[in-house]
């Protein structure tokens, strides 16, 4: 111990034996600072943290350069939280004995972890926080801040005193008494902790007598309480062992009965409750499926209109594109009506053009389509009609009976009127032994044409199996050409044709003659349409028609004269 | 019964990081070895006066 005045060292005299200093006063004033750092220290190490700190703080006001109470206050700080205040107390020391202080260790420990001191000065700073919230009456703010804080820094003694008396003012005891016993652990023996849990205890007491749940408060009731140390000690007064040598057994049954209420009511409910789950799920599933499988049953439906559809489309294309379609008609008729308008002598041409198309009724067909069709027909066909008729008979007169009938089915088919057609394609196939055919041809003729010079002929084959060996003449041929007796080359074949010089003797039915009257008619019949005036080069054709349907008729008059 | 509100009053806010310095210089409290320095001052001046 030194002198405060000249520093010289103080021997057991109250006087300095340097300056004769009375320091009387300054030595007891060492040994209370002294003494009390012994009691902080004694404190300290028994937990008892916020004694401690009231002996260092007093140690201090004697003696402020108390190196070893000031580090240590320090370190108490720093145990119950109180970062900064630590930091102070080991700056202030530092700065008071600056070598081999231990204050400097401190400091640097603490420096070296830069994230730890920002989140612990984060926790206070958040406390101030949650003090400003609850004086302020924010008491639910002030909760959750301190949560917060405690979670941060779990000892931070203040942090949890100050949430316990907000409970308290809650008068939230329960969690009063529990959150400020937490506390304890850090600092044992705090008073104002302890006065809290005290004032949560009574009013929990109270409730519970208010509850009428005495007995559960008795066995506290009856206990003792003393202090050993720091600690304080709670023994309840009649607390004893029970021993029973039954224990095992009522132990086994109570085991026994637990399964069996697990198993009997608790098992079989659960077992209920998972079957109306999974049948839950199964239902919503089965409908889940229902309704996808009606939605793959509407797509498939949808598929089928869609694909008949297609094929409708795909089919009302082929009708119009494909071959023998509308529009393979239109080709034809176009290339039928050019064939007539650069030469309407060719009639052939046209004809077979026409003869191509197959659809002239309908939807598909236009009327512009219809009407032309049509006067390329009475001005085409009937002409080339005439040319088969012809080219037909001369086949036959020629015996190239194949080609007869080529032409002359030709022929009949563009002029269904020509009796004449009719009948030397019936003596064509007749001339080709196919007698089926030519039959049915004759009863047609018979049929068709009632009043057919051909008739009588036709009858006599039918009836009689009487074949008409004459040469065929054309009734549309010239005046000059008919198979007149004296102009015939055969002289044996102009008495065979009915049409030329029915010779009265060789007819089986005498009434042919009077009964044909008309006959000759028919190639009368084929005059110019209405529509050829309109076209001259048809109108032509129409002349020329007409003369040959004169001179037809003049040839057929001819026999009757 | 506990006062809430004087309760409260008891609760310091405490010191950050930040306050360090100044808190350092507050508590740089005069002890009584200080003021008995002090006190042997103020008597030995009197005494050289007289």
């Amino acid at each position: 111990m030194k002198c405060f005045r000249c520093g010289a060292v103080l021997t057991g005299e109250d006087y300095c034996p340097s300056c004769g200093t009375d320091v009387y006063a300054y030595k007891r004033i060492l040994r209370l600072a002294n003494f009390y750092y012994n009691q902080g220290l004694e404190k300290a190490r028994v937990r008892d943290l916020s004694g401690a700190v009231v002996s260092l703080e007093q140690c201090l006001r004697y003696n402020k350069k108390q190196i070893p109470a000031r580090n240590l206050l320090g370190l108490v700080y720093f145990e119950m939280g109180q970062t900064v205040d630590a930091l102070i107390e080991w700056v202030i020391s530092s700065g008071l004995y600056s070598k081999k202080n231990l204050a400097n260790d401190y400091i640097e420990e603490v420096h070296s972890n830069p994230a730890r001191l920002e989140s612990l000065n984060a926790s206070l700073k958040k406390y101030n926080l949650s003090l400003i919230y609850a004086k302020h009456g924010d008491l639910d703010l002030a909760v959750i801040q301190l949560k917060k804080v405690i979670s941060m820094n779990p000892n931070l003694v203040m942090a949890y005193q100050l949430l316990g008396l907000v409970y308290l003012k809650n008068e939230d005891w329960i969690r009063a008494k529990k959150i400020l016993e937490k506390s304890l652990s850090v600092d044992r023996n705090n008073t104002r902790t302890l006065t809290y849990i005290r004032e949560a205890e009574i009013h929990i007491r109270a409730k519970y007598d208010k509850d009428g749940n005495r007995k559960r408060l008795k066995p506290r009731e009856e206990a003792i309480s003393y202090q050993s140390g720091n600690e304080t000690i709670i023994q309840p007064l009649h607390a004893t062992e029970r021993g029973n040598k039954f224990s095992p057994l009522f132990l086994a049954a109570g085991l026994i009965l637990g399964i069996a209420i697990m198993w009997f009511l608790i098992l079989p409910s659960k077992i209920q409750s998972a079957r109306a789950e999974i049948t839950s799920q199964m239902k919503g599933v089965s409908e889940e499926l229902t309704s996808k499988s009606a939605g793959i049953d509407d797509l498939n439906k949808q598929i089928e209109t869609l694909e008949r559809t297609n094929q409708e489309a795909k089919q009302a294309l082929a009708d119009y594109t494909g071959q023998g379609g509308v529009l393979e008609d239109y080709n034809n008729l176009l290339q039928a009506a050019e064939s007539y308008l650069n030469d309407p002598d060719d009639a052939l041409s046209a004809a077979d053009y026409l003869e191509k198309i197959k659809t002239t009724s309908g939807n598909q067909i236009s009327e512009e389509f219809l009407s032309l069709y049509k006067f390329l027909q009475s001005n085409v066909s009937a002409k080339a009609a005439e040319i088969y008729l012809k080219s037909g008979i001369d086949k036959y007169n020629d015996g190239a009976y194949e080609g007869a009938i080529e032409d002359l089915t030709r022929a009949y088919d563009l002029d269904q009127d020509s009796d004449q057609a009719l009948y030397y394609l019936a003596q064509s196939y007749l001339k080709t032994d196919d007698k089926d055919k030519a039959s049915e041809l004759f009863q047609k003729l018979i049929d068709t044409f009632p009043n057919s010079t051909f008739k009588s002929r036709a009858q006599r084959y039918l009836d009689q199996g009487e074949e008409d060996n004459s040469a065929a003449e054309t009734q549309q041929e010239t005046p000059e050409t008919p198979a007149a007796p004296e102009q015939s080359p055969d002289p044996a074949a102009a008495p065979a044709d009915p049409a030329a010089t029915p010779a009265p003797e060789q007819s089986a039915d005498p009434a042919a003659v009077p009964a044909d009257p008309a006959a000759p008619a028919a190639p009368v019949e084929q005059p110019a349409t209405p529509e050829q005036p309109v076209d001259p080069a048809a109108a032509a054709a129409a002349e020329a028609e007409a003369a040959a349907a004169a001179a037809a008729a003049q040839a057929a008059e001819t026999p009757a004269q | 019964m506990i006062d809430f509100e004087e309760e409260l009053k008891k609760f310091r806010p405490s010191p950050e990081v930040a306050d360090t310095e100044d808190e350092v210089h507050a508590r740089d409290d005069i002890d009584m070895v200080a003021l008995l320095q002090e006190l042997a001052q103020g008597k030995a001046k009197e005494k050289d006066e007289a």
